[in-house]
Parts: C-alpha cells; sequence; structure tokens
C-alpha cells in the first residue's frame, strides 16, 4: 500500500470515529413549517382523482391519432399511378383552359 | 419491528385520508432520521432546517408512490439522500484545497499524517472530519455521496445500492474512482507543506 493510500485510510478512519452530534427533535418553527406544506398538498390533493381519467384519455388520443395516422399513410400508398395521372390531367386541363 | 412497520403502515394511510395528527406522528417519527442524513450529507451553502423542510415536501408529495414493499424508513432514506445529492449538484465543486485555507487543527492532522504511521489520536477525529468534509468539497457531487456512504457512515454495498439505485458494478468503480480523486486532492495538500 502506498503512503498516500495508508494516510488516506488512517484520515478517513478517523473522521468516521469523529462523534456527531444526536439529532433531537425538529424546531418548532420547522415542524410548523413541514405541517403548513402538508396542508397544502393535502388540499391541493383534492382534483387528483382526474388526473389518472385525464391520463388514459390522453393515451387514448394519442393511441387514435397514430391509427388515424397510419390509415392515411396506407391509403396513400394504395392510390395507383393512374389516380396521379388522372388528377394531373384534371389540373393541367384546367391550366389550358 | 412487524409491530412497528404495522403502526407506520397504518400512520401512512391516515395521513393520505388527511389526518393532521397522524401527519404530526409521521413528522415526529421520521424527522431524527431525517435529521441524522441531512447533517450527514448536508451541502456546505444550504441551511439544515431549508433542507430537513424540502425532504419533508417530497416525502408528503410522493406518498402515494410508497408501495410499502420496503420498510418505510429505507425509502424515506433514499428520498433524503437524493434530496441532498440534488442540492449538492447546484453547489459549484471547489478546483482545490490549499494550506493556507485550513484551520489550525486541520494543519496539525496533516502534519500527524505525515509524522507517523499510527492512528490519529481521538482528540483531532473532529479536526479529521472537518478536513475529510472540506476535501469533499472538491469532489463532484456522487463521488461526494460515495466517500461518505462508504468511509464516514461505513454503508455495506447493499445498503449503497438501496440508497443511491446505483448497479453495484458501479458503487465499486465511483468509490474506487472518487478515493483516487480525493487521495489526489491530500497528496497535494501535503506536498504543499513539505519543506
Amino acid at each position: 500500500m502506498k503512503p498516500i493510500d495508508e494516510q488516506l485510510s488512517r484520515l478517513l478512519r478517523a473522521a468516521a470515529a469523529a462523534p456527531q452530534a444526536q439529532p433531537h427533535a425538529l424546531p418548532f418553527a420547522v415542524e410548523a413549517r413541514v405541517l403548513g406544506d402538508w396542508r397544502t398538498i393535502a388540499a391541493r390533493g383534492e382534483p387528483l382523482p382526474l388526473l389518472p381519467v385525464f391520463r388514459r384519455g390522453l393515451a387514448c388520443a394519442c393511441v387514435l391519432m397514430v391509427v388515424a395516422l397510419v390509415f392515411g399513410v396506407s391509403q396513400i400508398r394504395h392510390l395507383t399511378k393512374d389516380n396521379w395521372t388522372t388528377s394531373s390531367e384534371m389540373v393541367n386541363l384546367v391550366w389550358m383552359q | 419491528m412487524q409491530d412497528e412497520r404495522w403502526d407506520a403502515t397504518a400512520c401512512l394511510a391516515r395521513v393520505r385520508m388527511g389526518d393532521e395528527a397522524a401527519a404530526c406522528q409521521l413528522v415526529e417519527r421520521l424527522s431524527p432520521l431525517i435529521l441524522k442524513l441531512v447533517r450527514a450529507h448536508l451541502p456546505r451553502r444550504t441551511s439544515e432546517e431549508d433542507l430537513v423542510q424540502t425532504v419533508f415536501m417530497r416525502i408528503f408529495a410522493k406518498l402515494d408512490q410508497f408501495s410499502g414493499t420496503v420498510p418505510l424508513e429505507h425509502w424515506v432514506a433514499r428520498v433524503t439522500v437524493n434530496t441532498c445529492f440534488n442540492q449538492l449538484k447546484y453547489e459549484r465543486v471547489r478546483p482545490e484545497l490549499r494550506w493556507a485555507d485550513l484551520s489550525v487543527e486541520q494543519e496539525e492532522v496533516l502534519r500527524e499524517l505525515a509524522a507517523s504511521t499510527d492512528e490519529l489520536p481521538a482528540a483531532q477525529n473532529y479536526a479529521a472530519r472537518e478536513l475529510v468534509e472540506r476535501l469533499l468539497e472538491c469532489l463532484s457531487p456522487e463521488d461526494r455521496l460515495i466517500i461518505t456512504l462508504v468511509h464516514l457512515e461505513e454503508k455495506s454495498l447493499a445498503d449503497v445500492r438501496q440508497i443511491t439505485g446505483w448497479s453495484p458494478t458501479l458503487v465499486k468503480v465511483r468509490a474506487f474512482r472518487a478515493r483516487h480523486k480525493m487521495k489526489k486532492h491530500l497528496k497535494q495538500l501535503l506536498q504543499e507543506n513539505r519543506p
């Protein structure tokens, strides 16, 4: 073991052995602030039951959107060359007039 | 232990239903653990009380996510350590520690380390702890966390995994690298004082 390794180990062992102040109860002011936060969160928590419904609705909307997109793309692919040619001819006719 | 766990479950159920007395009970029950963890991982420029309040806020906000598959204390420890870790990310890492930054007691610890191969006297333990905390300021939040958990709190690999959520390999690699970086800073300090 290199001297620096051994020195660091001794330093860390001594630091770990250092007495730590024992945690006491929370000061009254902090406890009051914490309970105040809890009241706020508890009050805010009331409309939360609607959240899962909203999430499911959003998920359904996304699925529908993807299905519609896939359907649209597949419809475009099924168009034959003639469809496009006919459309082009129509445009040309209108243009020539 | 089972009774304690059952009590915690009942208490949590009451807290979820909006029972303020249960919330008070929960705060009283968890505050020693949270205070202990916050003190061990406290970022230097953050107030202990503010951090405790933040931890409790997160616990109350995430209470519905607690499934009860692990003891409440383990879940709370994880939330607390993660909150401290996130706070540490906001603190700028100190580039290096110089001899001139140290207190007289910390200088004595370094001299003792260089002069002898014996364990440091118990009277120097507190100064050693302060010196280690100053060296930790030179490390990244991840490195600070792993050194504190492994070397100062002497947690096992399983405990570190549970608290951090890191894989065993990641814990070992981070512990090794963090120690290596800390060694570099300590060496630099010791060389600075060499005549």
